[in-house]
């Protein structure tokens, strides 16, 4: 005797997404120049700061509330500027840079921090933990910003954004209404990444074009 | 400012393998418009929950030179010879793509991108589709794997969680060093263990190299080194997407199963020592099973589950991997 637990497989012959006029679902992995072109963040004042000597830019929050996301969209208006993403244990070459971008600068060890300061004149970084201290022990001028998505709006405009991005053709796509932001806000907190993961899984399961429900 | 507008058209979407992909890349621009290059690449692609993958990509050079005002038609044909096919799950989609675009110097380059669908034909596979996977080894029978010493390894992580507690009075990361070495070694050494009353098992298949809707034969046959009473045994077929997204710490995996298929095995009951053992089933790759795939962060893969339940004493626990060819 066999039990058949779960058969969920198959191939469809219709463009992915197409029954709601997207391409792809707008919750899925994005690749870095993706993320970029739908984040929403507001760096607008930071945007020339980094331009001066003795200058430091810190994204500071917990996994998941778009750190990287700012430093990336910030090092747009840098295009030269090295940008880093560490890892645990990396040792990178901190060889000296007018300026650098590091993303999880929190993975060098205090001395190699330390190092890397003494060879970046301008430095903007994500961590987790607060450098703040440190980073004005260095010399810098430090300006601390705490990510933190926790206005409606700005929530609503992100996911219409990702969504926009997965347009198919002209004409009605799904949306997120203010509504169903405060409901993610009230399970989740300020933590995108976990809205995601949750909103990924609506739009797997949805048949039609609607406003998006919980 | 000039305009200069890109658009990909092909008479359809849907393909199969070994049909010629036609169309035609137009080009409007209003005003001279010099380009460096108008290049139209066919490519695959996944989305979904894992980082993004390509490959297969083909390209062909259209134009070289300065426009003038007006409409530019440029035929194209590509032929689709390789995998892998479209295919659309939970965490992973694999699709096709045709990317034209214009170097243009000095402004934005222009560019359009359509998809279209791969299929299978009814014409018999090549052996080597791109994207597919196929084990190293094309291993029928299958024993306990050795891990040698590397099996002691996960007791160094029991013995740093004791120095951190008795030293450093931190119980919690001392004790969660310690719980996931143990944990770690256990499962590492548990069906050894078995073993040790069961004697060796093997695990046998006919075959390695299925395609969807192939039946194959399962045994397993061990000789027990003593007396023993077994209260399960089953073999569990297991096709499961299994997606990773970010990277270094960040790296997350999802995982979904398409499907899972249990089949008991054996008998319950008492089996004697010296007096060897055997059961052989018949097992079916299900009709609509998506192949094995990987690439770098995505993966489907099927594999045989199987497990002997021994009252009071380590379970005995294997899997096999299953290679499902499209």
């Amino acid at each position: 005797m066999t039990l058949t637990i779960k058969i969920s497989s198959g191939v469809k012959v219709r463009l992915p997404f197409s029954h709601i006029n997207l391409r792809h679902n707008p919750f899925g992995e994005l690749d870095q120049q993706q993320r970029v072109k739908v984040a929403v963040v507001d760096i607008e004042k930071y945007k020339h700061i980094l331009n001066k000597k003795g200058h430091a830019i810190q994204f500071l929050a917990d996994h998941g509330r778009g750190k990287t996301t700012h430093l990336l969209s910030l090092h747009q208006y840098y295009p030269t500027a090295e940008y880093t993403q560490l890892y645990p244990g990396d040792k990178p070459d901190m060889s000296l840079q007018v300026l650098r971008f590091v993303d999880s600068v929190e993975n060098l060890s205090k001395q190699q921090r330390i190092a890397m300061y003494k060879n970046s004149p301008s430095l903007a970084c994500t961590t987790h933990t607060d450098l703040t201290k440190e980073l004005t022990g260095a010399g810098y001028k430090v300006e601390n910003i705490k990510v933190s998505m926790r206005n409606i709006e700005t929530i609503r405009l992100m996911f219409n954004r990702r969504i926009e991005f997965s347009r198919r053709y002209e004409g009605n796509i799904p949306l997120i209404d203010t509504h169903l932001v405060s409901e993610l806000i009230k399970r989740f907190g300020d933590d995108i990444r976990a809205m995601e993961h949750y909103l990924y899984e609506v739009f797997q399961k949805m048949e039609e074009i609607e406003n998006v429900k919980m | 400012m000039s305009k200069c507008d890109i658009s990909i058209k092909t008479n359809r979407t849907n393909y199969k393998l070994g049909d010629i992909v036609k169309g035609q890349v137009t080009v409007e621009v209003n005003k001279e418009c010099k380009c460096d290059g108008l290049v139209l690449k066919k490519y695959w692609k996944t989305h979904g929950k894992g980082n993004r993958s390509s490959g297969g990509v083909q390209t062909l050079n259209l134009f070289q030179g300065v426009w003038q005002p007006g409409l530019y038609t440029y035929s194209f044909s590509f032929e689709l010879n390789d995998g892998p096919f479209s295919y659309h799950g939970h965490y992973i989609n694999v699709d096709w793509y045709l990317n034209a675009r214009a170097d243009i110097p000095w402004a934005l380059d222009p560019a359009d991108e359509i998809e279209f669908i791969l299929e299978k034909g009814t014409e018999e596979l090549p052996g080597n589709l791109s994207g597919y996977e196929v084990h190293d080894t094309e291993d029928k029978v299958s024993g306990l794997q050795d891990y040698g010493l590397f099996k002691y390894f996960p007791l160094l992580f029991v013995i740093v969680g004791v120095a951190i507690m008795y030293y450093d009075q931190s119980y919690f990361f001392g004790g969660i060093f310690s719980v996931v070495g143990a944990v770690i070694f256990y499962k590492l050494i548990q069906s050894s263990i078995a073993e040790k009353k069961l004697g060796n098992v093997e695990c046998v298949i006919d075959e390695n190299n299925l395609r969807p809707g192939d039946n194959f034969s399962f045994t397993i046959a061990f000789n027990p080194k003593s007396d023993i009473t077994i209260n399960s045994a089953s073999v569990k077929l297991v096709g499961k997407e299994i997606a990773m997204s970010g990277s270094g710490t960040k790296k997350t995996t999802h995982m979904h199963t398409l499907y899972s298929n249990e089949t008991p095995l054996l008998n319950q009951g008492k089996f004697t020592r010296g007096i060897p053992v055997r059961d052989k089933r018949r097992l079916d790759i299900p009709l609509d099973a998506a192949p094995s795939f990987r690439t770098s962060d995505n993966r489907i893969s099927w594999a045989l589950s199987i497990e002997i339940d021994i009252p009071q004493w380590p379970d005995w626990e294997h899997s096999l991997p299953i290679n499902v060819r499209p």
